[in-house]
């Protein structure tokens, strides 16, 4: 009985230490494959508003909203844990193709996760395997694994490591999909209470080092090119653990957001805008405690959420910098694939038994 | 005496003819080619009208696309390189040819571009001269080994811009030189349009023009920039390598949802090629 046991045990350990097939990573919507695949879709120089960031981009802002009801062509250009270093080298990317006119960067990954960070690598493959070979990629790559050989390896992958290259085979099928009405934005149906955030506004500290330049080159490329950069923090649930032993105060790090830009704003750096959300939460309509808006206990809005959440963005944005910067495209044909991403979305909505908002 | 005064006295007269003949004849002379040249600048016109003028013939590019010329000789330059694909890796079975059609040169006529996964080499073949050309290399990486997505040579491609730009990397990439290429209409052949050259220190560039002299940061953006364009330059050129990405991405193995006619198998480019 023993040996049966210690036999089963065994077969157990091995197939959890096995590699999970590619199959794993592949065309999940919310990952960042797609965000990153359907960028490439998207009609040349039709992106007027492009969002950087984590998870909470592309579950917390539906641009089927922005579309639908103020004809702002906007898109989730986000992946899952988006360290700031990964959105400059997917700004850059995104510049090659689209000329977008504001950049909305949600500064919750520079605040919650600091050098030190256990799984600083874990999605590195959701942001990777949607971007096309390029001298940028190669860049990204080489930042992204902070000169360690056996990551290079690992995300340099040669054609000689067949490993590697079976889940980037394990893609193919999808890649030739005609993804111009997927627009980033990935809804949850699910919903939860969490408590309303009480940041602490007073303590200052900053994000690692590496943020910070990664956040200075995004200021300085934005303004270099005339694009408006407004830095938001879409609602989730304050300071939530996300390593053992490690104290979140992402809300010290917004708070010393706030002082680095206004002193850039003093320089004369005046293409930045900060949203500091949490200070005026209640303006921004989201049900934090009826459980209505968040799709789980921590991180991300759902559906209605992130609708609402939506609506006060675009509300923000064509208040802050007018129609001229940011025109109503709806009835142009060139656009006419945000019009297709609202019906797919409205189809999607229904057949989760939702109502449209 | 008086003899050889009317001697002298008849040479002088004779002379004097003969000047005034010579002088009549002068100015008869530039007449001819001064005012003679006139009347038959005149008349000119009325000759070449008469002329047949032989009228250009025009290409017209989607009957070349369809014609058997452009499609088998597409494929046979397809089906050779293939081959060669498969000889280069010795150890590798897999099928490592790409192929696209894309139009580099403006012509409305898609080019052959052909390549291989690893990241080796790339050719492109065009229609010229009613056929399609020998394959022209756009870049090749001397040494692949180990590390195949570190290239020691690489190349920028922009469709529809007659424009490519060949990369060669040392010093661990901090080096770069820029070959800067368009294709010739009359003979498919790369012409070079000139070099420039970056290198990476540690907190600062230095440039290079195409004959190794040192020039300021601001000749090499414009030198970059008039080689490209104004729209290619902004899009692509990279402030952090200060040179420009590709467009075309000459690693993918796999068809992009966005560029139809790239990144083809040879089975896929047989479907595609409208003659058979």
């Amino acid at each position: 009985m023993k040996c049966l046991m210690a036999l089963l045990l065994t077969i157990t350990c091995l197939f959890s230490s096995v590699q999970v097939p590619s199959g794993v990573i592949a065309d999940r919507p919310n990952g960042g494959i797609r965000q990153g695949l359907a960028m490439y879709s998207q009609p040349e120089d039709s992106i007027d508003v492009v969002m950087l960031g984590s998870s909470h981009v592309n579950y917390g802002i539906n641009t089927a909203k922005m579309w639908e009801d103020y004809g702002i062509s906007a898109y989730d250009y986000s992946s899952a844990e988006q360290a700031i270093w990964i959105s400059y080298y997917y700004l850059k990317e995104v510049c090659k193709y689209q000329s977008p006119k504001v950049v909305v960067l949600d500064f919750f990954a520079p605040a919650a996760f600091l050098d030190g960070y256990a799984d600083k690598y874990y999605y590195l493959k959701e942001a990777l395997y949607g971007f096309k070979f390029s001298m940028n990629k190669l860049q990204m790559i080489e930042t992204a694994i902070d000169g360690n050989e056996d990551l290079r390896k690992e995300f340099i992958p040669s054609y000689f490591c067949c490993e590697e290259g079976s889940d980037e085979a394990s893609l193919s099928a999808d890649w030739n999909k005609d993804y111009s009405s997927f627009k980033g934005y990935t809804p949850s149906f699910k919903s939860a209470a969490i408590e309303t955030p009480s940041p602490n506004t007073t303590d200052v500290k900053a994000p690692s080092e590496k943020s910070q330049k990664y956040l200075k080159k995004i200021i300085d490329f934005t303004n270099e090119r005339g694009i408006q950069l407004y830095i938001t923090i879409v609602p989730y649930k304050l300071n939530v653990g996300q390593q053992e032993g490690v104290t979140q105060e992402e809300d010290l790090r917004y708070n010393w957001l706030e002082n680095y830009l206004s002193e850039l704003k003093n320089e004369g750096i005046d293409n930045v805008y900060f949203d500091y959300t949490f200070k005026h939460i209640s303006d921004l309509g989201i049900d934090y405690e009826g459980g209505s808006h968040f799709a789980d206990g921590s991180s991300h809005l759902n559906y209605y959420g992130s609708t609402q959440f939506a609506k006060y963005l675009s509300e923000d944005l064509r208040q802050r910098y007018g129609e001229e910067l940011l025109p109503d495209h709806r009835g142009d044909e060139k656009y006419s694939s945000w019009d297709v991403n609202v019906e797919e979305l409205k189809a999607e909505v229904a057949g989760e038994g939702w109502e449209w908002k | 005496m008086e003899m050889r005064r009317k001697s002298n006295k008849k040479l002088k007269l004779f002379l004097s003819v003969i000047a005034g003949l010579v002088l009549v004849l002068l100015i008869f002379i530039v007449w001819l080619l001064v005012f003679r040249k006139n009347e038959e600048e005149e008349v000119t016109p009325d000759i070449t009208e008469a002329i047949p003028v032989e009228t250009p013939v025009e290409i017209n590019p989607d009957e070349i696309i369809a014609s058997a010329e452009y499609n088998q000789g597409i494929l046979e330059r397809a089906a050779a390189y293939k081959d060669s694909c498969a000889g280069a890796f010795s150890d590798i079975s897999d099928d490592l040819a790409r192929f696209s059609l894309v139009d580099v040169n403006e012509d409305r006529i898609p080019e052959l571009i052909m390549h291989d996964v690893i990241g080796k080499s790339a050719y492109y073949c065009t229609y010229v001269n009613g056929g399609i050309s020998e394959p022209v290399l756009i870049y090749e990486a001397a040494d692949v080994g180990e590390d195949t997505y570190n290239p020691g040579t690489y190349a920028a491609l922009y469709p529809n811009h007659n424009i490519y730009v060949r990369y060669e990397f040392s010093d661990a990439r901090n080096r770069i030189e820029s070959h800067f290429f368009s294709i010739d209409d009359a003979t498919g052949q790369p012409g070079e349009l000139g070099m420039l050259v970056v290198n990476k220190g540690d907190d600062s560039f230095s440039y290079e023009d195409g004959n190794g002299n040192s020039v300021s940061e601001e000749d090499y953006l414009k030198a970059f920039n008039q080689y490209m364009g104004d729209d290619l330059f902004k899009r692509f050129f990279d402030r952090d390598m200060m040179i420009a990405d590709g467009e075309y991405d000459f690693r993918s193995e796999y068809l992009w949802g966005d560029s139809a006619g790239t990144q083809m198998t040879y089975s896929e480019l047989e479907e595609r090629c409208t003659f058979k």
